[in-house]
């Protein structure tokens, strides 16, 4: 979809800006944003932004709608309906997250399913996510002995057990257990993870918390730790956790 | 050092600068002497720690914003 030929219409794409801000975005989704009569964006918290603006002078950050305390799903809601209201005005809007818009974003999803459903043009970009900068930051081939991935929340509060013997990927564990937006690391949450993987796991195996570099330089944070020492663990904002198998 | 620069506009320079991305690269050090960070930035930057960098990012920007969850 290029940018529609009839303007009276409105429509919807979604783009990931990938994890180091303006340097992982793709020339396609560079192009949208550069077309686009309205873009709003989303980055992670403290993440650089002129990119953006130099782009589209119209751009416009929704960051505000995530003030701590407020319940996820009604911030879910807000950012569905602040893109469909510009997308019902005719306007050709681009939403900009980080990472992709397709994986663990339910903002996006159900943006582009709503936009669809009542008649107007939507799609949705590949882009890079944070599972790509981990694969590469710990030498990890899915294509060796597979990957499990789950967010942690999901993961701690389903009944489905992992398989032991296959890597597993925890997101978001900073507030693991959470349905508020906040900007502290959720320990109670941690605890009960940590848990939960040493009746799987033991006590003493080791995992990696994982954070891709957020920023255009840097390097991405890499810490070892037991999963008895999980709880009290330093956990950047946007940590994974990367579990390894049992057997190697 | 004529002028001093803050650490959020150099990395916002950073992300839309390719030129100073390459300088940086290269010598990252230099690349931030030359653009105006001040020593504090500098060895953030080298060697401190994403989370120390947010706090910087912080305070500079004024921002209370929460952590940016993708679902819930």
């Amino acid at each position: 979809m290029g940018r529609p030929a009839d303007r009276r219409r409105g429509s919807l794409v979604a783009v990931g800006a990938g994890i180091r801000p303006g340097l992982h975005l793709t020339q396609e989704s560079r192009s949208r944003i550069e077309r686009a009569d309205e873009v709003l964006y989303l980055l992670a918290e403290l993440a650089p932004t002129s990119w953006i603006h130099e782009l589209n002078p119209a751009a416009r950050s929704l960051i505000d709608i995530y003030r701590p305390g407020r319940d996820q799903r009604e911030v879910y809601e807000e950012l569905v309906e602040t893109a469909l209201e510009s997308v019902r005005r005719g306007r050709y809007v681009c939403m900009v997250t980080y990472g992709n818009p397709a994986v663990f974003d339910d903002s996006c999803h159900e943006a582009v399913r709503r936009a669809r459903e009542e008649g107007y043009l939507a799609e949705m970009l590949p882009a890079i996510s944070a599972i790509d900068c981990l694969f590469v930051d710990l030498g990890i081939d899915p294509g060796r002995v597979g990957l499990q991935l789950f967010e942690a929340t999901q993961y701690l509060t389903s009944e489905r057990a992992p398989d032991t013997n296959v890597p597993l990927v925890l997101w978001q564990i900073s507030v693991v257990g959470g349905t508020q937006t906040t900007n502290a690391v959720n320990r109670d949450g941690l605890r009960r993870l940590a848990t939960r993987l040493a009746a799987l796991y033991g006590e003493d195996h080791e995992v990696i918390v994982y954070e891709a570099a957020p920023f255009p330089v840097g390097r991405p944070t890499i810490e070892h730790v037991r999963v008895a020492d999980l709880p009290e663990a330093e956990i950047p904002g946007l940590s994974s956790l990367y579990v390894p198998p049992l057997k190697k | 050092m004529a002028f001093r620069r803050e650490l959020h506009e150099f990395l916002n320079e950073l992300s839309e600068n390719g030129e100073l991305l390459a300088q940086y690269n290269d010598d990252p050090d230099q690349a931030m002497l030359d653009y105006g960070l001040g020593d504090e930035d500098r060895e953030l930057l080298l060697h401190g720690s994403n989370d120390q960098i947010r706090e910087k990012l912080k305070q500079e920007m004024k921002s209370h914003v929460a952590y940016v969850i993708r679902m819930g």
